[in-house]
């Protein structure tokens, strides 16, 4: 009656035709389902973003610069991509930068990192790890991709009309006062209010099947640290996301009505957006950066086969950092605020570092003594905990209030904020699909290839993006399309990284399309993994499992329990610390 | 799947539909379904009362920037139309609740006129702000209702317009309108269009969320009628009735905040 | 008082090899060279733990490999007091850094009683200071191909500039002070610094002008600083403030205090018109226009006064007087076809009646359509 006992097929099973099978995946409730496609949007976003990037990088290969004859005229200009050089005026040049800049922080901030690990890995995995046959509301599932779907077209729409220049944080009044007779602006202000919408639903749902959807046997503490993760960052999308709302509409509202909000020559107050735009976008960083590190806790665990090193004080640090990260959004304002503010913003943004801290210390030590095998996932584990150790500890100068004068604002920020977003949640959910990639599509990868691949990924990140911190500190403001001449040589530094990483990525491209098309049937639980998802097949049938799993053991117990699948042969674990394994 | 409507070979075919309810293949139980759709619909109400949040926080931040523009904007405003207003609303909210109660004791006809009242309060809410409020605000050529010049209508010269001709601005304050100015120190002026756009936003959103509660409440009458609905399985009502208590509680804010608070 | 040679031994972690990398030279105003250290500081603090945590995590995963057929040895998954040291050390630390760094912000953000103000007033895409005589800079410099503004300033005197923005956020930074400050429109922010004076190491002289030159009776600025030392530091814009947000730079040269003295009294005094004129185009108008005819985000000033424009509804319009005192005062009012997209800042307030006619006089100086008779002999 309630679903378990026929053994359905693989979920990725031809439904018959093909138009059959695109209604079928237009219209299905299946949490996996949804989470692929979430995994092939946002990797499309991701692509679009991307490419933002490298042209910004490019642009600044030579900064926009006229080019003059010999009289002096200004025959074209330097620095520009697209085009020919004579037809386009200074003005055209800086703005093509500015729209640039704009695309790809909008595009990666608000399509790719926020919904990357929650919406798409999440998605397919949390129900499974929880041992449920689906989330909570499987239709709000779905209606949330659609929303995703409408958000994203928003913002195309916006770029098809000329791009917007304002920055992916829509500072007032430029963004309330530039560009009035266009549609633009408001387009992709809108379309980020929409992508919130698809948040708040996704985090929504999370919160609810975690509480009430766990697999008999499953206390809170035995819950797998994703999903504490996903469920810390869930709590925020839900509770931070309206904030960006009501923010956006004012502003729309103000850009409709000339009437003032924030914009200073109509009465209103520019740094009330800038409290209103944190108090969201602070903490949707921790929504960017909890998953994260929710998959690394996975993938330390499951491939050091070792017993995460103090569950709770992780499981705790999640809570905690979601907690604070609701008081500490003055940080991104020292240079506009009182010096009361500035010093109580100071020190709480203090108190982020301890949780993260302890974060660090617990992954490090979990690998004191265990079994480790290097493969693509824990390669990547490993790289996260080099940039993001980069990215948190660089993160104290900018907290402390007398450095951060100097360097707010700087390409300091710039590479400090990609260490953690990029060298985070995003090296976090590479990582986090090679290691969930079998149990997706139940094909194997060529791991060699993808190891070779990971490690351009990292020098290519670490070229492009250390050189930054020098410039930063040296002198170069952020957002601009022309810089002094001195600073030539490091921009040239880091665009040739920036290529590296390109090359890196379309390297990964190619691995896992080849696993899709010739990769071999993937084992059930290749890496040896205790939590629920590697009971199920691979890939898992339409309803997850045949019979309702009983969770018997902790989802780290290495020591006292055999993986799902696996011989005891392979994996001998002594007789005295056995526990009634195999009572699935 | 998870469609309520599946059918159970088991049970009567003359039974009723709530009788015949048959919860998401998901959940264990229909207990555990109905806790589930609480607990999200709460979250949902939480990110609501963020949302305005937003609009109250603006509210504050602004009366302590321009406390005469707050006066002077707010005794422009009629208390005993607020006061009828929220008068309805509060009404409303009893229906709301008692065809809840209605529907759990299996009166399905009462409880539809409860909610076919609720709907209509709903409706008396909207018309009365529209004609009451924002048209009489509109009428004159204005959209930014400035009561300075309101008692002095001889000076209202026709302005600019925004938003497809829909609303004309007046140019005040000596051919400029307020705010424009970039001298130091700035509260020069008062700064009464700020008053209007917290007014506007907050009241306008405020009646977006009535529309929005009286579309639930319409289909919640129309799947009663069907039988959807009994003592066992009334998961819809409950959400649409907190869905519905919630907004007249952020309008129980607005209302002193906007009209009675000078 | 403080040079470079008299520095406290605190802060001379401040000044060697990593301070030369990171920040390419110690500050040059004292509260600076605290920055520094404290940014040297952090460094090192952050280098220690990185490497060590990075040692550490490739000792494991050399040593702790996985050997097929075994599982990990028993070993403790929490040790409580492990735990609470590895909390609270760290949060010590922090602690520290929260305090020095505030007290560093503090001496930053509070400007010594006996500063010297001055207004500043950032605008789409420029800066103009209004020194204490009401009187502005007449020297531009060149960074790439950009004309920005020179302001001079004094050693060893403590400068407070009062900052206004005309219309959307910029904020003052000069990278060489350590000090950055955004610049609200609607408010009045504030900003100190107290620079060293020119030394030996950084030093350029200016060119000598003497009084009986034909440059030197012009421009009796260039007299007074004829021959005297300065240190020149880069100006930016920090904060996105549109299309031109990257050209929005301008030069802080500092003199010794008697030079600043004499070239203060000197700028005070009225000057030619046309010579005002090209001065304020160079300062606030080459931002956008051009005096040679080039094509530039608005239209050119060469050959414009007397000309007759199409406006974007079609009119015409004679350049006049009284057309560009109103594109001056009021550039929305009537805009030349073609330049629909562009969105002038007024400079209502920011100049003064004989600047006007200055500007006037300048764009007559350098227009074929001008009238002759008005155009005053060189």
């Amino acid at each position: 009656m309630s679903g378990y006992g026929h053994h359905g097929g693989s979920y990725l099973e031809s439904k018959g035709s093909f138009w059959t099978n695109v209604v079928d995946w237009a219209t299905t409730v299946d949490h996996k389902k949804i989470g692929v496609m979430y995994l092939f949007a946002i990797m499309t976003m991701f692509f679009f973003g991307g490419m933002a990037a490298i042209a910004v990088r490019l642009e600044l290969l030579e900064p926009v610069r006229p080019i003059q004859d010999a009289a002096g005229a200004i025959v074209g200009v330097k620095g520009q991509l697209f085009g020919s050089s004579d037809a386009v005026s200074l003005e055209a040049g800086n703005n093509m930068y500015n729209v640039l800049f704009t695309l790809h922080g909008a595009i990666m901030v608000f399509m790719v990192i926020v919904p990357s690990v929650p919406a798409s890995i999440g998605n397919f995995v949390l129900p499974l790890m929880l041992g449920a046959k689906d989330v909570a509301f499987p239709k709000l599932n779905l209606l949330s991709w659609y929303i995703y779907v409408v958000g994203s077209i928003f913002a195309v729409c916006s770029i098809i009309l000329g791009g917007v220049d304002t920055g992916w944080t829509f500072y007032t009044p430029y963004s309330s006062s530039s560009w009035l007779g266009q549609p633009k602006v408001v387009l992709m202000v809108l379309a980020a209010f929409i992508l919130g919408f698809s948040s708040i639903l996704t985090g929504l749902n999370f919160v609810v099947t975690v509480h009430k959807l766990r697999a008999p046997g499953m206390g809170w503490f035995d819950m797998p640290l994703f999903v504490w993760g996903i469920y810390s960052s869930a709590i925020i999308q839900v509770l931070a996301t309206p904030v960006i709302g009501i923010t956006l509409l004012l502003l729309a509202f103000e850009r409709f009505t000339r009437i003032g909000i924030f914009d200073p020559a109509l009465g209103g107050d520019p740094v009330l957006f800038q409290h209103f735009f944190w108090f969201y976008s602070h903490p949707v960083v921790y929504v960017m950066i909890l998953p994260g590190m929710a998959i690394i806790s996975e993938l330390i665990g499951v491939h050091a086969h070792k017993k995460i090193f103090g569950y709770k004080a992780v499981a705790f640090a999640s809570l905690g950092i979601a907690g604070v990260s609701f008081i500490v959004w003055g940080h991104h304002m020292f240079t506009s605020m009182s010096e009361t503010a500035s010093m109580i913003f100071s020190g709480l943004t203090f108190l982020v570092a301890i949780p993260t801290a302890v974060k660090v210390f617990n992954w490090i030590a979990t690998l004191y003594k265990g079994s480790i095998s290097i493969n693509a996932p824990m390669l990547y584990a490993l790289i996260f905990l080099f940039t993001f150790s980069i990215g948190g500890l660089t993160g104290l100068p900018l907290g402390t209030l007398s450095t951060d004068l100097h360097l707010h604002d700087t390409y300091f920020v710039v590479a400090h904020f990609h260490y953690v977003m990029m060298g985070g949640t995003i090296m976090a959910i590479i990582g986090g699909i090679h290691h969930w990639w079998p149990k997706m599509f139940g094909k194997t990868y060529n791991e060699k290839q993808a190891m070779i691949a990971a490690v351009i990924v990292f020098i290519g990140f670490n070229v492009t993006f250390f050189t930054q911190f020098f410039m930063g500190t040296r002198g170069m403001p952020r957002r601009y399309a022309s810089y002094v001449d001195e600073m030539q040589i490091w921009h040239h530094i880091s665009t040739g990284g920036s290529l590296i990483l390109l090359v890196g990525f379309l390297w990964h491209l190619f691995v896992l399309v080849q696993s899709l098309v010739a990769g071999r049937k993937a084992e059930k639980n290749p890496w040896g993994g205790l939590t629920l998802e590697w009971l199920a097949d691979s890939p898992p049938e339409e309803h997850n499992f045949p019979h309702e799993p009983l969770v018997t053991h902790g989802p780290y117990d290495y020591e006292s329990a055999v993986p799902y699948h696996w011989d005891p042969k392979d994996y001998p674990v002594p007789a005295e610390n056995l526990k009634a394994a195999g009572a699935h | 799947m998870s469609t309520p409507h599946a059918t159970n070979a088991a049970s009567p075919t003359t039974a009723a539909r709530w009788q015949r309810y048959v919860h998401g293949h998901h959940w264990r139980t229909q207990a555990e379904e109905f806790d589930g759709c609480k607990l999200g619909f709460w979250l949902f109400l939480a990110t609501e009362v963020l949302l305005f949040g937003g609009i109250f926080c603006g509210y504050a931040i602004f009366r302590v920037l321009y406390p005469t523009a707050w006066a002077e904007g707010s005794s422009a405003l009629d208390w005993k139309i607020g006061a009828f207003n929220t008068a309805v609303l509060l009404v409303s909210s009893y229906t709301m609740a008692m065809s809840i109660y209605c529907i759990q004791t299996n009166k399905i006809s009462r409880a539809r006129w409860n909610l076919a009242v609720t709907f209509l309060l709903g409706l008396a809410f909207v018309i009365l702000k529209l004609a009451l409020e924002y048209t009489p605000k509109w009428s004159g050529y204005f959209f930014v209702l400035d009561p300075a010049l309101h008692h002095h209508e001889s000076m209202i010269v026709e302005g600019k317009t925004a938003f497809f001709g829909l609303f004309q601005f007046v140019e005040g304050y000596g051919g400029k309108r307020p705010g424009m100015l970039f001298t130091y120190p700035f509260a020069v002026d008062p700064q009464v269009p700020v008053w209007w756009a917290i007014y506007y936003c907050g009241t306008a959103i405020h009646a977006a969320h009535v529309l929005i509660g009286m579309t639930l409440i319409a289909r919640v009458w129309h799947l009663a009628g069907k039988g959807v609905y009994g003592p066992t399985y009334y998961a819809g009502v409950e959400i649409t009735g907190l869905y519905w208590h919630l907004v007249d509680l952020i309008w129980i804010f607005l209302f002193p905040l906007l009209y009675l608070i000078h | 008082m403080h040079t470079p040679s008299d520095m406290t031994p605190l802060f001379s972690l401040a000044d060697g090899f990593w301070t030369r990398t990171w920040l390419r030279h110690p500050a040059s105003t004292e509260v600076g060279r605290e920055t520094d250290f404290m940014f040297i500081w952090l460094w090192w603090f952050c280098v220690i733990w990185f490497v060590g945590l990075m040692i550490l995590m490739v000792i494991f995963v050399i040593k702790y490999r996985r050997k097929p057929g075994t599982i990990a040895p028993p070993s403790s998954s929490h040790n409580t007091p492990l735990e609470i040291v590895w909390t609270v050390i760290p949060s010590l630390f922090l602690v520290w850094i929260f305090f020095k760094g505030f007290y560093g912000y503090i001496d930053k953000i509070v400007a010594p009683g006996h500063a010297i103000d001055m207004n500043l007033t950032a605008f789409k895409w420029g800066w103009q200071i209004n020194y204490p005589n009401g009187s502005e800079t007449p020297t531009t410099g060149r960074v790439g191909f950009r004309e920005i503004p020179v302001f001079y300033m004094p050693a060893k005197t403590p400068v407070r500039l009062k900052m206004q923005s005309k219309d959307v956020l910029h904020a003052f930074w000069v990278p060489d002070f350590r000090i950055k400050q955004d610049v609200v429109p609607n408010r009045l922010m504030t900003v100190w610094f107290e620079a060293d004076g020119p030394n030996e190491k950084t030093t350029t002289r200016h060119e000598v002008v003497s009084k009986d030159s034909p440059e030197g009776k012009k421009r009796p600025d260039l007299v007074a600083l004829s021959g005297a030392a300065y240190t020149e530091h880069l100006v930016f814009c920090a904060e996105y403030c549109g299309t031109e947000h990257s050209e929005m730079a301008a030069f802080i040269r500092v003199v010794e205090p008697s030079v600043y003295e004499a070239w203060h009294t000197a700028i005070g005094t009225p000057s030619d018109p046309i010579e005002l004129g090209k001065r304020l185009f160079k300062t606030k108008c080459a931002s956008c226009h051009t005096d040679d005819g080039s094509s530039s985000t608005g239209p050119t000033w060469k050959d414009l006064y007397g000309k007759t424009e199409t406006l974007k509804d079609g009119s015409q319009v004679l350049v006049d007087d009284a057309y560009i005192l109103e594109s001056i005062f009021e550039p929305g009012a009537k805009i030349v076809k073609g330049y629909e997209k562009q969105n002038m800042t007024s400079f209502r307030g920011l100049l003064n009646p004989s600047q006007v006619q200055g500007i006037l006089e300048y764009m007559k100086s350098i227009s074929v359509h001008a009238p002759k008779s008005e155009t005053p002999t060189q």
